[in-house]
This record gives structure tokens, sequence and C-alpha cells, in this order.
């Protein structure tokens, strides 16, 4: 039997789907609660984000949004995977939180100067920032308040 | 090794050290003018060094702005000696002139030796040494007295028969 709702309804418990193995329950709290053959798994939100509060598995392809990074803040709610092309000396910043990681993949590093934010450097040749090329891949991720980068490589 | 001077500073350092001055910046290998208004610095060109003379020597003293308004590489002609406490000036340009003197004599020598060794086999008992071949092995013998003797010239050493 399938029953319609058309208007605004306040239910004061969960709605439970009548097959026992898959249920669908909005909790009173607020909180969104899914259970799949008894598995419950907690999805709620926070001021930032939405927060999954068991762990996941994805059995397909997980699609990160590329972002062609105009201005100078490294931010990963951008997206986790950016670009920028250099024309002129640039100064980064970041936005990183703890946690939080993101590929920056740049151009024209071998013409121009690039300012970072302070990273401690992961680089075969230590903690150092490294020498650009045409074409370079860093990745940073931040650990408490700490900003790490690594140098990847060149891919000219 | 390139050096660069700082446009407000005026100090002049190495690539090296101008990367070890910015840590938290990476700088292409190659510095063209747009790395280097980044950087505030200025190439520094080679120079060009004076001939300098005898007891001299051609030291660098900071850079200077050739006519086209480059900074180049300074280099002046500096006096290897000077008088202390010790000694006067001509007493040290005199010792270490003997020094080379000494030095050039016992290269000479060991040529002239060597020389002499090319031709001993003439002296063999059955061998008959040339009236040339003895002349011209007496004249290494005297070499040492010729009056060029340390300091010869090429011409100075007679002629192999």
């Amino acid at each position: 039997m399938t029953t319609t709702i058309n208007a605004d309804t306040v239910v004061g418990g969960a709605i439970v789907t009548g097959d026992a193995s898959g249920q669908l329950g909005l909790q009173a709290d607020g909180t969104t609660l899914v259970e799949l053959a008894g598995t419950v798994v907690t999805v709620s939100t926070n001021a930032t984000s939405t927060v999954i509060s068991s762990d996941a598995t994805f059995q397909k392809a997980i699609v990160e949004n590329v972002y062609t990074l105009a201005g100078t803040d490294i931010d990963p709610s951008n997206g986790t995977i950016q670009t920028k092309v250099l024309s002129a000396p640039v100064t980064f910043t970041e936005s990183i939180s703890a946690g939080e990681s993101v590929v920056l993949m740049i151009e024209n590093g071998a013409t121009h100067t690039i300012t970072w934010p302070t990273v401690t450097w992961v680089t075969s040749a230590g903690n150092a920032a490294p020498t650009p090329t045409e074409k370079d891949t860093f990745v940073f991720w931040k650990i408490s308040t700490t900003l790490y980068g690594a140098y990847v490589g060149s891919y000219v | 090794m390139a050096e660069y001077r700082n446009r407000t500073t005026g100090e002049v350092k190495s690539q090296g050290a101008i990367r070890r001055d910015h840590p938290n910046m990476s700088i292409p290998r190659v510095w063209n003018d747009g790395v280097c208004d980044a950087l505030n610095v200025d190439p520094v060109l080679p120079g060009a060094r004076p001939t300098p003379g005898q007891y001299q020597n051609v030291v660098r003293d900071g850079v200077e702005q050739n006519d086209a308004g480059d900074w180049v590489e300074k280099w002046v002609v500096a006096d290897m000696f000077s008088d202390d406490a010790d000694s006067t000036k001509a007493e040290k340009e005199a010792a270490y002139q003997a020094t080379l003197d000494e030095n050039t004599a016992t290269s000479n020598r060991t040529a002239r030796n060597e020389k002499l060794a090319e031709t001993d086999f003439w002296g063999a008992s059955d061998m008959t040494m040339s009236a040339e071949m003895t002349t011209y092995r007496q004249a290494l013998r005297d070499i040492t007295t010729h009056s060029n003797w340390p300091n010869l010239e090429e011409g100075d050493w007679p002629t192999k028969p």
C-alpha cells in the first residue's frame, strides 16, 4: 500500500517501512537515520559539512570536483583537485582544515616565483620549497595546525 | 657561480644564498627578468679582469655598473705583498722570486736529465758517439750556466743532433 503525503507533516516518531530488511527512519531530533538490513548509518550535518558517522565503503568511483583556481587561496571546499596557470609571480594562502587535503597542479612555474604559506615540505631534498618546472603537481594536507606539502613531480 | 645584487640593499649573493633567504618560495631554475623582479635583484654579469704586473694579483672588489647600466663584477689589481713589522715588501718579493726560481730550476734539471737519458745509449762500449752528440750532451750538462738560467726559453735548449 502506498501513502502519499501532499503537505508538511509533523511526525512524532520514526517513519518505518514495513520491510524488515530495509528500513528508513527520520529521527525526531533532526538527525537523519538510515537503517539498511539492520545496519544503522547516521547522517547529520554540522555548520560546514555533512557528517557520516560510520565507515563508508564505495564500490564505484568517487568523483571529486576539479576546480580552476582563479584566486590565490587554496581551499578544499572549492574542490580537492585544483589547477592554476601562472601568468605572474603568485603568493598563495590556504584555507585547509585539519584532516583535509588538496591536489594542486600548476603550470608556468618555470618562469614565475611561487610564494607559499608556511609549509612543512616533504620532498626528496627534505624540508625545502621545491624548484618548480613548467608543469608541477603538489599535494597539501593539514594535521592539527601543521600544513604539509609534498612535491609529487613534474609532468612536462 | 651566478651572482645577483639586491636592488634595495646592494648586497650581492649567490642563487643558493637567495634561495635560502626565501624558504617559503619556489624559485625557478632559470631566473628571467620576471623572477629577478619578484626577488628584487639584478644579475651580476662577468666583468673584465685587468692584467696584473709582477708580484700582483687580480682580486674581486664587489660590483660596478657598466655603460649599459648592467651590474658587472669589479676586479682590481692588488700587490701580493706589503710591508709589515717582520719584513719589507721588497724582501717578501725577493723571497717569493727565489722560491719561483728554485721550482723552475728543479723542473729544468729534471727535463735536462731526461734529455741526457734519451742519448745515454751512445755511451755504450760498442757505440761510437759523434762529435755533434758529444757537443749536444755537454751543452745539456752546462745548461745551468746559461745566462737565462733557471728561466729558460724554448730556444735556450741545445738542439738534439
